[in-house]
């Protein structure tokens, strides 16, 4: 879900230098310039736009390969566990195939209504001004990705290439992941770093997932996510349309952290009033607790992110759509070949650059996951099940195309 | 964040404030302290803060050196001497390859 947003500094320049540099002439002549100056606006929009579609291609790019990467060396993410969230309650490990598939439908629909529910809690909670009581969330949120799941990370990457560590090297290891990190996302950092460290999250989130969600669940339920996100963004009572209504009518920026930027979006509190004004934007984070088999609980977060930015350029994207994209490639990976994991990471790119496109065209918040998510699933479903036998068959028969 | 867009008077305490968290056992910010403050210090033409950044940008740097010694000392020993001391070894291994050492 993003917005766009562009210069209007530099378009407002363009203007006068338009308006200073025509000659003057009579009104037809004025016409002609005022639909040449609207079709520089045109030009403007795209071309930033274009540089902005790039500038994200990059971070889904690298979260989805580190996730891939993890998934084809790191085994212990594509195994399977018997345990499961408590919000995927009934088994896939049944007798027939139609009970399989009704669990499964089940299990989205269970995860689906939990996510609803903490998403209203939310929109609730930021009506009523409880900002203390969400900043605190998305800290505890953020501490627990930072350091329970790169600490578990950790452990299973070392586990694989079997390699000795002591625990003090541990120790420090995480504790300065996890301290930088809550420094360069809830304070101040170098932007580069923070974009990395959102990147990062949503990969190990993105893995959580992949491991703990049975399999044909997680493929309903990102079908059912999405459909939600569509409902939940553009409908008029949708919670995340109300969400970004309540925040532009109060036109107070919070929670930038948890938003991926483009560009150099924040200025609150070096900028001027009109600028900080203009740059609300709003995150909507939900918790999922779950209790793993006889351990510890774990918090797991997921993030579904809303963005309404209208000023200092850049795009923006939730880490939610991170989550979900990597979930869906990762998934990819496991059980099928390269073949269908390159298809699904251009699917995906595809359908990023259509929401880009409609979003230049439309200019308002958009739910990043639906196309995507779309075409990935075709894609997958139709390379595993329609392109894999044809090229196998194929190199069989000795047919090169 | 943008280091362009600071006074100059919040980029040393900015840079004042890392170089005092670091010393929380945490080498990794006086990395990220050298890193992003290094051309603000010694590649920027001159202004009044520069000085006092540029010291601290060095002692961050001192003392990120000091801990990657002591770390790399350590690791070095106990990668050496691990299977041999024995129930010592084990209690303080995170994780303990498998196979004849």
């Amino acid at each position: 879900m993003e917005h766009f947003g562009f210069d209007d500094e530099d378009l407002k320049q363009r203007h006068i230098t338009n308006r200073v540099n025509a000659p003057r002439g009579g009104a037809s002549a004025a016409d002609g310039r005022v639909l040449e100056a609207e079709e520089e606006e045109e030009e403007l929009t795209l071309k930033y736009g274009a540089k902005h579609v790039i500038m994200l291609f990059v971070p889904v790019t690298l979260c989805m390969a580190v996730v891939v990467a993890t998934i084809k060396s790191v085994s212990f993410y594509s195994e399977k566990s018997d345990q499961q969230l408590i919000y995927t309650p009934f088994t896939e490990n049944t007798a027939s195939v139609g009970r399989r598939l009704l669990n499964s439908v089940l299990n989205s629909l269970v995860m689906t209504s939990v996510i609803v529910i903490m998403t209203v809690f939310l929109v609730l909670l930021y009506k009523y001004r409880c900002y203390k009581f969400i900043h605190g969330w998305l800290i505890v949120s953020s501490l627990m990705l930072l350091f329970m799941f790169s600490f578990m990370y950790l452990g299973e990457v070392f586990k694989t290439y079997n390699v000795a560590v002591d625990i003090p090297t541990v120790l420090v290891l995480v504790w300065n992941f996890g301290a930088v990190g809550m420094i360069c996302i809830h304070w101040k950092g170098p932007l580069a770093l923070q974009q990395l460290y959102l990147i990062l999250i949503s990969a190990l989130m993105a893995l959580v997932f992949i491991k703990y969600l049975p399999e044909w669940s997680a493929w309903v339920i990102l079908g059912a996510v999405s459909i939600y996100d569509l409902l939940a963004v553009l409908c008029p009572k949708g919670p995340l349309r109300m969400l970004v209504e309540t925040a532009q009518e109060r036109n107070e920026p919070i929670f930038p952290a948890l938003i991926y930027s483009s560009a150099m979006a924040w200025t609150v509190g070096m900028a001027t009033p009109s600028d900080t004004q203009r740059s609300d934007t709003v995150s909507v984070c939900v918790f999922i607790v779950c209790v793993c088999g006889g351990e510890a609980v774990c918090v797991y977060l997921l993030y579904v992110c809303v963005c309404v930015c209208a000023c200092v350029g850049g795009v923006k994207l939730g880490l939610g759509d991170f989550i979900f994209y990597s979930v869906l490639v990762g998934k990819a990976s496991v059980t099928a070949d390269w073949n269908t994991t390159l298809a699904c990471f251009i699917a995906i790119l595809i359908g990023l650059c259509v929401t880009l496109v409609l979003l230049a065209v439309w200019r308002k918040a958009l739910p990043a996951l639906p196309l995507s998510v779309t075409f990935g699933l075709v894609f997958y479903f139709s390379t595993d099940f329609l392109v894999r036998p044809f090229m196998d068959s194929l190199s069989d028969h000795q047919f090169y195309i | 964040m943008n280091l362009e867009r600071l006074p100059n008077e919040e980029k040393l305490g900015l840079c004042r404030k890392y170089y005092l968290i670091g010393f929380a056992f945490l080498p990794f910010l006086w990395l990220v302290n050298v890193v992003w403050f290094f051309q603000e210090a010694f590649i920027k033409p001159a202004y009044s803060e520069q000085l006092q950044i540029k010291s601290y940008v060095k002692r961050s740097a001192l003392g990120l050196l000091v801990w990657v010694t002591v770390l790399t000392t350590w690791i070095t020993i106990f990668q050496r001497f691990r299977a041999e001391w024995g129930e010592v070894g084990d209690y303080i291994s995170f994780t303990i390859p498998l196979g004849t050492p």
